[in-house]
């Protein structure tokens, strides 16, 4: 889901927005606002990667916050700078994955469409 | 409206390298046959010069203010510009220039009216401005490359992790905007002040680092770097940067914050994470390390280095023996002004002066313009080479660093020169 932006600015700002404003904004996204408003609609992209041996675990921890475009684009990488990959992702950013789904994660990224992908380090 | 409209006529059509003098005579090429050739169907994917597969990616109309675009990513939204916009003129429109966001929240609605740019930390006076307040300031005017410092990162051998741009992670746009330095002198700088941090309305996924830049004082204060509101004379598209964008002339598009809603007044040099630990580089001139090496002195990737890419012949493109061809493209001098571009038509072992376009100002694209004469039969590796006024070079080795960032060497495009006759006396 994506948050109302203009809503959380609004209060941050302590703007005094007048309550039928709020709930536009809150409860019928796609409805102009009062003043100039400025809305886009995304595409809401792919919920699930191809090539289904390994990608139930790419799925529930990588797609949250990458599209399968980013991921299937990805070169041939060995399994050890994904794994580097995965630590960032745990420490950096803060992504809240299962210790146990570092192996299939790994499977997916190394073997996209199958082919085996570890040609560097 | 007919059913059927009639395609325009070919003397309508926008002049390919539309910023470069006329050709004078001994450079025209023969004009084509009387009759045009009916119009290629619109193509819906694109391969990138990339070093190893995959290469192809899909062309997009789905997102919105946006034409035709390379897709890199749906979510975040990560669009490419095809090379190809950039061989008509050396302002990239704003429905075709690229878009990149992090993973996160991306502001999709935004009221004008109650939009606030915020002003604090060590100033004398706190601002809370509108965008009325910012427009009724005094207004300039400055044409700037906006590119990634990921562009280009689909080419570093051995290949890194990220987003695999080809070469157009980059646009260029006429900004208008308020010099940072008068809404800075609004609010009144206080001594101690060593840098300003700049933060817009994006949030990073719940437990990642906000995403923030700062510059240090003397650079946010030289009168340079503007609070854009305009680009190429209409408000910004949203996924560019609506209402506000921070525009950082000769600096990579990282510092560019988008939909600009922050501006602190630091007292201590910036150690978040984005200035502190991520997308630095080796704290050398060329961003270049060997590949895994640990540990080297890194800085933020900070200052653009001079490029040039050829826009109007493409990787595998055929052309004709003993006739001549027009070779084009655009460079710019990265932090500095483009001196000079040099054409070679032999994979680096010759190079012959190009002719320039237009200078629309120092932090701009500059077009070019090269002519073979007779190419002789076999495979040309071309190659451009710019060198900026502050007197750099690009280089034939590329540099390379773990997080694929800066790319700035020579790149080449491969053509072959063959006649129909000769291909078809080949199949026989």
């Amino acid at each position: 889901m994506r948050f109302n932006n203009l809503l959380y600015c609004g209060i941050a700002l302590g703007l005094a927005l007048s309550p039928a404003a709020v709930a536009k904004g809150k409860h019928k996204a796609a409805q102009p606002m009062t003043g100039e408003t400025a809305r886009i609609e995304l595409p809401p992209g792919d919920d699930v990667l191809p090539d289904r041996r390994y990608a139930e675990a790419a799925d529930r921890n990588c797609l949250s916050c990458h599209s399968t475009e980013t991921i299937l684009n990805q070169p041939a990488l060995s399994r050890d700078v994904w794994k580097a990959e995965i630590d960032k992702m745990r420490t950096v950013f803060g992504a809240q994955i299962d210790p146990d789904a570092d192996d299939g994660i790994l499977a997916y990224l190394t073997t996209i469409n199958g082919v085996r992908r570890d040609t560097w380090r | 409206m007919p059913a059927n409209p009639a395609p325009p006529p070919a003397a309508a059509r926008p002049p390919a390298g539309g910023d470069l003098p006329p050709p004078d005579s001994t450079t025209a090429v023969p004009e084509p046959a009387a009759e045009p050739p009916p119009p290629a169907p619109e193509p819906t994917a694109a391969t990138l010069p990339l070093a190893g597969p995959p290469r192809d990616r899909p062309l997009t109309k789905d997102f919105p203010q946006k034409g035709r675009m390379i897709l890199q990513s749906t979510r975040p939204p990560v669009l490419e510009t095809e090379m190809e916009v950039f061989d008509k003129t050396v302002i990239t429109p704003n429905d075709r220039f690229y878009v990149e966001w992090h993973a996160g929240t991306v502001p999709t609605a935004i009221n004008a009216l109650f939009f606030r740019l915020t002003v604090h930390g060590n100033v004398v006076k706190p601002l809370s401005l509108s965008l009325a307040d910012l427009k009724a300031m005094k207004k300039v005017e400055i044409t700037a490359i906006d590119q990634a410092p990921g562009n280009s990162r689909g080419l570093f051998q051995p290949r890194v992790p990220g987003i695999q741009w080809g070469h157009g992670a980059m646009g260029n746009a006429k900004w208008t905007g308020v010099p940072l330095r008068d809404i800075l002198t609004m609010a009144g700088i206080r001594p101690g002040t060593v840098q300003l941090r700049f933060k817009g309305l994006a949030k990073p996924v719940p437990g990642a680092p906000e995403y923030m830049k700062s510059l240090n004082l003397a650079h946010a204060m030289n009168g340079e770097v503007i609070v854009a509101f305009a680009m190429n004379g209409a408000p910004m598209p949203v996924l560019n940067g609506f209402p506000l964008r921070l525009i950082v002339p000769g600096w990579y598009g990282n510092y560019w914050i988008k939909a600009l809603t922050d501006i602190e007044a630091l007292s201590t040099p910036d150690d978040n994470y984005w200035m502190a630990s991520g997308e630095r580089v080796p704290a050398n001139r060329n961003a270049d390390v060997a590949p895994g090496t640990m540990g080297f002195d890194s800085a933020p990737v900070s200052r653009m280095a001079p490029r040039s890419f050829i826009t109007n012949v493409t990787n595998g493109e055929k052309l004709m023996p003993d006739k001549p061809a027009i070779v084009r493209g655009i460079a710019m001098g990265g932090d500095n002004g483009v001196a000079r571009v040099d054409f070679s038509s032999d994979g680096g072992l010759s190079w012959m002066p190009a002719k320039l376009g237009k200078d629309t100002g120092k932090y701009g694209f500059r077009q070019w313009e090269a002519r073979i004469a007779k190419p002789a039969a076999g495979k040309l590796a071309l190659m451009s080479r710019c060198t900026s006024t502050g007197g750099q070079t690009q280089s034939m080795t590329p540099n390379w660093n773990p997080g694929g960032l800066a790319r700035n060497a020579i790149e080449m495009v491969q053509v072959t020169v063959s006649s129909p006759e000769a291909e078809s006396d080949a199949l026989q």
